[in-house]
């Protein structure tokens, strides 16, 4: 009873994620969407197309012969990956710092500055929060996001008129603890939002990416849905690359990591993950910065209480490689991502406030 | 008449809900534990705390409420347990209805089962673990565990139960350990069975007693009753009642028999555990869940539950196959191919016999993490890998120059997040239990 009940299950499991696994929309935000566009593909066109590999794929589900790859990428995906890597300069590029010793004030403050959310998150919107919440370390030696930091973010999007706000990463210690012991899931239950820990191979789906030997990565499938795509990284030190801010940060959205690490090389495959997977804004944590022992901890935390907004994740990354006592230059990814246009190192019109 | 029914199908409606609850408690079993017992069904396993007190050693103190609450049940109630809750005695019942005909009534043969119990618990003084082949609530749990799991057959449950075809509850009146110690209990329960002046001798009681509790003289036996009321419902005259009354404490029947079943059990128990010990390799290092007992005495208090298994937020514990040896069969072992330690304690905590007992996460030592050179990228190939200090929990990794990993000794606590996340093939760092700390 019990086998024919497992097999059962299994069964009905993989027919979903085969169901799942090839609909075709492979948005990441407002900016991928605007790069469709410019390539001659509506919006309508996009979901149609989407649409149609979905129902292709339902029929084939249904009708039994479901040998359907759930890793492999629709051809819609595919084509949407190729686009974005043609894009390279931000509009903007303009950065904002602010400090406060209160987290949510310093935050209010630096995206009030920025002009606030509007023309990012629109009413409607789902936003997804890239926060680090990867260890299962106490709240106070900013392994972590403060968690007051990531819940203003998240209130001041949805104050912004988001339908849905939600926090994001795929950890690296287990996921219910590193929530538990950052204080992050306390935090975000009283202010009632919620964080999704990404995990399982069958979350991700391949995107193309030329970095190294890789020729692909695996990113989660949550950011489908996703029609504002926000990093707020936490600022911090990092063994292997130096500094862990913005363009680091965006390494929670992938499933297997280790092999930017071998065959890598790892700061050029950050550079060619943040080509493809663009933030529409990055709001970095600063609040709390682990100045050495990064990027797990425990190490000296220094109390900057600065928080960074720009939707250049270069000029982000440039300014907070000065909090760790660093020149942009020597943080090797930056100066790659720099190199490779992605956005300005050059931070003299910065606003800080 | 309708309400006969509804009797009728009172126990195994019991019984059923039981199991499930049972199987709901096993799957439960994950962090954060909601009790300081977790395993609350194991935990209140009377059996298993009398045989694990030897490794208690006063830690174990909370979990004695739990055996409390069962021992007073029984105390009241007698082996209402065994006839309306126990999942064993469920299956033995549903598969008993599989048996044809009437066969030859049998009774408790000779009480052999005191003798399977003193024999466990004699083995158990000398720190020989036997309940992991004698306990119902071990052997239920392990099943649904290797049933769910498809990674064995659960055959010790399957005898059990398949005795039952022979024999009416065979186990549960002939061998069952924890049953015997319920049964000696039950002998101060107040209900028990009364037969008033309107029985006619035709013992039908007995023939469907699936207890063996009826003697050929209509006389009752306390502890082997396991209150499923059978005697009452078929009694032609109603003469069958189990209002409270004077208990039957100084009944006990020691039979020559039992004496003697103990003798060979126990005989049979050691030499196998002599075979057994023999034929498992000393060589083979496991390595263990954090606040783990020293080897000889972890496989002695082990009672391969699976609850560990089950409860491990890291799905880093996994049963330990042959391959570790037949005395290590599993036991708890580490595997850091599918997932790493996250020193969260929920092993501790579920473990129902004290052979792992949390510990404060400075005094956890796994193990000994080793860089293989040859595989290692870094040293290799000069990559700039380096995953293995990132994650690293206590620094124990250093990279000079960023580049080559190399480990200090005294401060890896062999959590084995390193192995885990090591991208090269094969893995080029292990963690192996040198240097691990364990419980004396």
């Amino acid at each position: 009873m019990l086998y024919a009940a497992t097999v059962a299950r299994k069964l009905v499991m993989l027919a979903c994620r085969n169901r799942t696994g090839v609909s075709g929309d492979a948005m990441t935000g407002r900016w991928t969407r605007s790069i469709l566009e410019r390539g001659g593909w509506s919006r309508r066109k996009f979901l149609k197309m989407s649409g149609a590999v979905v129902v292709g794929a339902a029929g084939v589900a249904i009708s039994g012969c479901g040998s359907v790859d759930p890793a492999a990428p629709s051809w819609a995906a595919t084509e949407a990956a190729q686009v974005t890597a043609r894009v390279t300069a931000v509009p903007t590029g303009k950065l904002v710092v602010c400090s406060n010793s209160d987290p949510a004030k310093a935050v209010d403050k630096a995206l009030d500055a920025h002009g606030g959310l509007s023309g990012i998150v629109k009413s409607g919107d789902r936003v997804y929060v890239k926060a680090n919440f990867s260890w299962a370390k106490p709240a106070g030696q900013g392994a972590c996001n403060h968690p007051d930091v990531l819940v203003r973010i998240m209130q001041r999007c949805k104050d912004a008129g988001a339908a849905r706000v939600i926090a994001i990463d795929n950890t690296i210690d287990n996921g219910q603890l590193c929530l538990n012991r950052s204080g992050i899931k306390a935090a975000l239950d009283s202010a009632g939002f919620s964080a999704v820990v990404l995990g399982g191979e069958g979350s991700f789906e391949e995107r193309k990416i030329k970095c190294g030997s890789l020729s692909s990565v695996m990113v989660t499938k949550v950011l489908r849905d996703a029609d504002v795509f926000i990093s707020a990284p936490v600022v911090k030190s990092h063994g292997t690359t130096v500094m862990s801010a913005g363009l680091k940060n965006l390494m929670g959205i992938i499933y297997g990591r280790g092999e930017f690490h071998s065959p890598g090389p790892l700061d050029q495959c950050i550079v060619d993950l943040a080509g493809v997977m663009r933030p529409d804004l990055v709001i970095g944590d600063a609040y709390r910065v682990l100045k050495t022992g990064g990027p797990g901890g425990p190490g000296e935390v220094i109390h900057p209480n600065e928080v960074i907004v720009s939707d250049d994740p270069v000029a982000a990354d440039t300014y907070a490689a000065t909090l760790l006592g660093l020149k942009p230059e020597d943080v090797e990814h930056v100066r790659l991502a720099a190199a490779a246009g992605l956005g300005k190192a050059d931070i003299a019109g910065m606003i800080r406030v | 008449m309708k309400f006969r029914v509804g009797e009728k199908y009172l126990r195994p409606a019991t019984q059923i809900a039981s199991l499930a609850v049972i199987t709901f408690l096993f799957y439960n079993l994950r962090y954060p534990v909601s009790m300081p017992f977790s395993s609350p069904l194991l935990a209140a396993d009377p059996l298993v705390g009398m045989a694990g007190v030897v490794f208690a050693r006063g830690e174990w103190i909370p979990a004695v409420l739990p055996i409390a609450v069962f021992v007073v049940g029984t105390l009241v109630l007698g082996r209402v347990f065994c006839g309306w809750i126990c999942p064993v005695g469920f299956l033995a019942d549903v598969v008993g209805r599989l048996r044809g005909g009437s066969g030859r009534v049998r009774g408790r043969f000779g009480y052999t089962q005191y003798g399977v119990l003193t024999a466990v618990l004699i083995m158990s003084v000398f720190t020989i673990n036997v309940l992991a082949i004698a306990d119902p609530l071990v052997i239920f749990q392990r099943s649904i565990y290797v049933t769910a799991d498809m990674v064995a057959v659960p055959v010790i449950l399957m005898i059990i139960v398949g005795s039952s075809l022979v024999v009416a509850r065979f186990w549960c009146r002939a061998i069952c350990p924890a049953g015997g110690m319920l049964g000696i209990i039950s002998l101060a329960s107040p209900f028990c069975r009364n037969v008033d002046g309107r029985c006619n001798g035709c013992l039908k009681c007995r023939s469907e007693c699936p207890a063996g509790a009826i003697s050929k003289s209509n006389e009752w036996d306390a502890t082997g009753c396991i209150k499923c009321l059978k005697c009452e419902e078929v009694c032609p005259n109603h003469a069958v009642s189990f209002s409270p009354s004077v208990p039957a404490m100084p009944a006990v029947h020691a039979s020559r028999r039992a004496f003697l079943v103990g003798a060979v059990v126990f005989g049979a128990l050691s030499v196998s555990r002599g075979v057994v010990s023999a034929i498992t390799p000393d060589q083979v290092a496991v390595a263990r869940p954090p606040g783990s007992l020293v080897e000889d005495k972890f496989n002695a208090a082990c009672v391969r539950c699976g609850s560990c298994v089950r409860a491990c937020l890291g799905k880093v514990i996994t049963p330990a196959g042959m391959s570790a040896g037949l005395e290590r069969m599993y036991t708890p072992a580490l595997d850091f191919g599918r997932g790493f330690c996250q020193r969260c304690g929920t092993c501790g905590q579920v473990c129902p016999t004290g052979a792992i007992i949390s510990q404060s996460e400075d005094k956890i030592k796994i193990g000994t993490a080793q860089v293989i050179q040859k595989l290692c990228v870094a040293w290799e190939h000069n990559t700039r890998c380096l995953v293995c200090n990132e994650v690293c929990p206590t620094h124990a990794i250093k990279g000079a120059d960023r580049l080559r990993p190399s480990i200090d000794l005294d401060l890896c606590i062999g959590c084995g997040s390193c192995q885990y996340n090591c991208p090269v093939e094969g893995k080029a760092i292990m963690v192996s239990p040198a240097g691990e700390r364990r419980r004396k």
